[in-house]
Formats: structure tokens, sequence, C-alpha cells
């Protein structure tokens, strides 16, 4: 393992600035004072809301601009927030019959713009051990729709973690494990669940080798992988102390690195990818002070620590939220110290990917109570806006005493959020920002896609052909608008097409047979259709398939359309290619009768011979 | 001339000849027509009116 241990020291700004002169490298780990940052508290909960706790859980950024989160305990709240201050009540669980909801895990947005969320109780009955819920946003006062409820106490079902949106339009989250339940402990579920409600458990941790209580958010890599942190798990022996694990979205767990039960340990806050494509954690524990650290996961097994907490003297310690990428590739954080034992420094800190480490603003309470303007107990991982200010919330302290939604601006300019790192081209992707009403151009890695304003803070952009991975802008009349990551595109399946068919004509009235359709960009999953309607179809190879045409399809003489459709991401229907089934040339064997005498009466004529239809007609030439 | 033609089978099919078409004698040429697509006119049949 090659592992680097920095001393925390402080310098001054002139000595700091020196030695980026001299080389970044002796940088890594440095300290850096608090600067002039701008924070502002902005909201006191309970002024509006009247909520009797203050918020907790990961803010979710609404396709309206505005913030979406949660406060928990007692009686779950949903609010939503502007960036400006804003706070409306969306939805307050009833009082009665004394319920007790633990919806503490903030929000998500998913792909068709609702609020997806868990919560670790509902309702008080005992009948569950937690839930996954849906909220619609412009449907305030309706109760979010639960759509999925965990088995109470049952296997690998107790702790709850925030949900993460997979590009399928699918919710990922873990379970930590079961635990303070009979029986053995577990080690937690990687699962899924759909839209509609449709629970699937993906993977069970086993613990030693595997992870084992994974725990903090999920993040979608830009390979399509999730990553995310497990408290214990990883390499036997000496190695208990957590995980950094990659899981794919159909639940194949590998280890990227064993934390051991000495150094770093007990990462709790999953991982971040940076703008350079690197993991960046906390460890909850250990550390050259043992309050924790900050490191750079360099490559499978490998980590490089790029600050060790010390509390006293960083304010802050013991982290245990996210990290959040900034415009700049800096990684930015809340931390509270309150491990120590009561209320402790906190602050908000920023970290480079070479280790830089900036105390950026301090709140340091002498008491965490009503009255402390700049809020205490800090409990939402920063939120990057549109407009380039970092939001949060704490949930304690502010003029109500029940927390506050506090802004941090750190001179970051606006950009864009990309819906998902990655995409599958010829598939849309939700765009986040502001100012899209004058959108003039949405480019990937330089490559123009159409696009649909939905709003003046959201967008959706097909992703173009030819897209290559790079960064996504918007062009406004203010200017052009950056992701702060570069976008990955992904071959979709492809537009199939049909240059031939065999056979292309067919009696009226034959059999049935098989028709051999050629072309371009078939798939095993290619459906032939005949007039629209799907037919039985084998894959022979990309250029050719073929279909079961029944009896009654060629039943009656016309033209019939012949198409392929491959499935999104992708595809879609080729153009049409024409069957034509033929009347066939009749013939006349004999007619009966053959004769008659002149002057008599109508009668009726039988023609005999091969190839008559229904339409049929018989001619007489006298 | 197109007599009103009813379909029995693939094989058959039968028509009225109405007595104005047999008021003469002579000879009367007989066909079966199926329309397009494909289709086309059969090789015709002579019907003796005495």
């Amino acid at each position: 393992m090659n592992c680097i241990h920095f001393q925390v020291k402080k310098f001054s700004m002139a000595a700091v600035a020196l030695t980026m002169l001299a080389t970044v490298v002796i940088l890594a780990g440095i300290a850096i004072p608090a600067q002039a940052q701008t924070y502002a508290p902005l909201y006191n909960f309970g002024v509006v809301d009247s909520s009797q706790n203050g918020p907790n859980g990961q803010l979710a950024l609404g396709r309206d601009g505005n913030f979406y989160g949660t406060i928990n305990q007692m009686r779950s709240e949903i609010y939503q927030i502007t960036p400006g201050g804003g706070e409306k009540l969306l939805w307050k669980s009833p009082q009665s019959p004394d319920p007790a909801e633990q919806c503490y895990n903030g929000l998500t947005l998913g792909s068709d713009g609702l609020l997806y969320g868990t919560c670790n109780l509902w309702d008080d009955n005992l009948d569950n051990g937690g839930v996954i819920f849906k909220f619609d946003p412009t449907h305030e006062d309706d109760a979010p729709t639960v759509l999925y409820k965990f088995p109470f106490c049952s296997y690998n079902t107790y702790g709850l973690g925030p949900l993460t949106l997979g590009t399928d339009g699918n919710l990922y989250g873990t379970t930590t494990g079961k635990n303070g339940c009979p029986g053995s402990y577990t080690y937690g579920i990687f699962y899924k669940i759909t839209p509609a409600g449709q629970f699937t458990i993906l993977h069970v941790f086993q613990g030693i080798p595997e992870p084992g209580t994974p725990s903090g958010p999920l993040t979608l890599g830009a390979n399509g992988n999730f990553y995310g942190t497990s408290q214990i798990g990883g390499k036997p022996g000496d190695y208990n102390g957590g995980t950094v694990y990659q899981i794919t979205p159909k639940g194949k767990v590998s280890v990227l690195y064993s934390f051991p039960n000495t150094g770093p340990y007990m990462p709790v806050a999953g991982v971040t990818q940076g703008a350079d494509g690197k993991f960046y954690g906390t460890t909850n524990y250990g550390g050259t002070y043992g309050h924790g650290t900050i490191f750079q996961l360099v490559s499978t097994g490998t980590i490089s620590v790029l600050h060790n907490f010390n509390y006293s003297v960083d304010h802050a310690g013991f982290p245990s939220f996210p990290l959040t990428l900034g415009t700049d590739g800096s990684l930015y954080a809340p931390s509270l110290t309150f491990n120590m034992g009561g209320y402790g420094p906190e602050s908000l800190f920023k970290i480079t990917t070479k280790g830089v480490y900036t105390d950026l603003y301090n709140l340091l309470p002498a008491t965490c109570a009503q009255g402390t303007a700049d809020g205490c107990m800090l409990s939402s991982p920063l939120v990057l806006h549109p407009n380039g200010t970092f939001y949060g919330t704490t949930a304690q302290g502010g003029s109500v005493g029940r927390g506050v939604f506090y802004g941090l601006n750190t001179g970051l300019k606006p950009y864009i959020i990309l819906q998902a790192p990655l995409g599958n081209i010829g598939t849309t992707l939700g765009i986040f920002g502001q100012g899209f009403s004058t959108a003039s151009a949405v480019e990937f890695n330089g490559t123009l896609a159409n696009f649909i304003v939905v709003s003046d803070t959201y967008l959706t952009a097909t992703i173009p052909a030819g897209a290559t991975k790079g960064y996504v802008t918007v062009t406004e009349s203010s200017g052009t608008l950056k992701s702060a990551i570069k976008f990955t595109p992904k071959p979709g399946n492809p537009m199939p097409t049909i240059t031939s068919l065999s056979p292309s004509t067919a009696i009226v009235g034959g059999a049935g047979f098989t028709l051999r359709v050629n072309g371009t960009g078939f798939m095993s999953a290619s459906v032939v259709k005949w007039l629209g309607s799907p037919r039985t179809t084998s894959f022979v190879s990309a250029t050719q398939i073929t279909a079961i045409i029944n009896a009654a399809e060629i039943a009656k003489a016309g033209t019939f359309k012949v198409t392929v459709t491959n499935p999104a991401p992708g595809g879609g229907t080729s153009a049409a290619f024409n069957f034509v089934v033929n009347n066939p040339v009749p013939t006349l064997a004999s007619i009966s009768p053959s004769s008659a005498t002149h002057g008599g009466a109508a009668f009726t004529l039988t023609a005999t011979g091969t190839g008559y239809v229904s339409g049929s007609v018989i001619e007489w030439k006298g | 001339m197109k007599l009103t033609t009813t379909y029995v089978s693939s094989t058959m099919l039968t028509a009225t000849v109405p007595a104005a078409d047999i008021k003469t004698a002579g000879t009367a040429s007989v066909t079966v027509f199926n329309k397009t697509p494909g289709g086309g006119t059969s090789n015709a049949k002579t019907f003796t009116i005495n």
C-alpha cells in the first residue's frame, strides 16, 4: 500500500504563496487559515414552517432551481427553499395517531422531476424497517407515495441511506444491515427501485472480504458503475477499517481499497469523483491526530492521504459529510466535531486535489442554542447551485433554534449541472442551470446537440452522434456555462436499416414462411414488424434477421410495410420496406356448360381452373 | 363484359350469364380475370351458342 501521511501545519498566506511558487508537491497537506468567504445565513427554520426540529440530509436541486429537503423526527416534513432563503413547507406528516417518521436522509431528484427519499421508520406501526417514497413537489400537501416498505427488523433492512439516480432512471441505494434486532448481524444490501416501485435486491454484502455495512451515498461514476464506502469489511487480517468499493448496476461488487485497523479508518460519507476522474473521500477516524482524514484513491489498493484532521487547529474533524466537487476542481464539505463530546467547533473546508487544505469558514458556537446566528450542528452536505454558490443547512441555532439555511460564496462562477456523468447517444440528458430562456446552443465537447428548454433553470438535450468525452456547454445571452465534470457519451443501440427482403413477394393464400430481412444495425433484440405488429424474430447477424410470417398474413393481396425496431438506448425503427402479396395468374381448365341454344334463358356458368381468389371475375366476350 | 361472379373455391367460380348474351347463335370467349397486384387474365375457353 502506498499511503502518504502529511503533517498538518498552518502557514501564513505569504509563506503559502511562496511555497506554491516552489512546488505543489510540498503543498500537499498544508492547511491554509480561514479566508474571507461570504457565509450568509439565509433562513431561520421554524419562522415560516413552525417545524419542531431542524433539517437533516442532502438537499435536492429541483428543475425550478430551488432546493428541496427534509425535516425529521416525530413529525417529518418536506420543504422547498429558494437560493435566496424563501422557505415553503410542502408537506407535514399528521400528528396522530402518534406518527414517528424518521426521514433524515434528504431527497434525490428523479429523472421524472419527482423527489425520492428514504425514511428509517414510517408511521410507527412497527410493520416496517423503513420506506422508500416519492413526492411530487408540484402537488404540495399530497402525502408522499410509499413505494416500498422494508420488512421490520428483517434480513438486511436496517439503516437506509440516500438514493442515487442511475442512468436508467431507476434509483439505487444501500442499507447498513440488521443491527439491534434478534438474530445475527448482517452486512447490508445494494438495491434498485423503479419509479413505479418495483424493488430488487441486487447484492447482499458479506463483510470480510467484501464490504460490510455500507454508509454514505453512492456515487455514479463516469463509467456507469456506482462507488461507495463501507464502515467495515474488506481484506481479512488486520484490515477491518472499512472499504472503498465499486458495484455495478447489476450488483457485482469489488473492493477498491481496504482500510487497515491502523491509520485512517471508517469511511462513512461515500466518495466523490473529481474532475480528474479520481475518487476522493474521508475517513471518520484515524490519521495522524486520530481525527479523520481526506484521501484520494490513487488506484485500486492505493490511497494518498491529502489531509490529516486536527480538530483543535482545523476547527474540523471526524468528517461525516460527502465531499462536493467545485467548478475549480477542488472539493468542499462541512465538518463538525461533536464526536468529541458536546458541541465542538464546526467549519466549512476546501481541499485541492494536491492536498492544499483551506479552512473556509468557522462556526464556533460557545453553545449551540437558539440565537446562534450562523446556526450550528451542520446537517447537510454542501450543494453547489448553478449560480456558483454553495448551500447547506444546520440542524440547530438560528433565531428559532431549529437551524438555518445558509449560503457560502467562494467566488465560483455559474455553471451547469448534468443529471448524469454519462449517457447513451440518442438519449436525453437533463441539464440544470440558469438563464436557459436565452439558450442558443448546447454542445457536448464541441458537438452541437438538439435541446428543449423546459424552464429558465432546466433543459433537456439529446446526446448527439459523434459526441466525445468532454465538457458540456450551454451558450446563452450572458455567456457560456460549462459543466464541472466531463461527460462520457456511450454508443447507443444502432438504428436499423433494411436493404432487401427475401422473399419480397408472395402469392395470396400461400403457406406461411420465413422472411429473411437483410440490412444493417441488427442485434439480438431487434424485432421485425409487419404492418407495425411484431413478429417472432431470430437474429442471424448484424446484417440479417429472420421473421415468421403466418399464412393468415398473406391471405389478402396488397402491399405490406415491413420494419425493424431496435430498443433504446439509441435504436429506433427503420424505414419501411414493402412486401407485396400478389394475386395469382388464373388458369381456366373448363367451363360448364360449354354451349347453349340461342334465345334461351339465363343460366349459371361454372368455371373450373386454378388461381381463383375472392374478387376473381369471369369475363364474357360474345 | 364482366359477369357477376361468385367465388366458390380457389379452383371454381360461378357466374350468371344473362339471356341477352345468348340471343344470337355464334361463339363467346370466356376468361377469368384477377386484379393487381399480380393477377392477370387466364387462357380463354370457347362457349358455343347453337
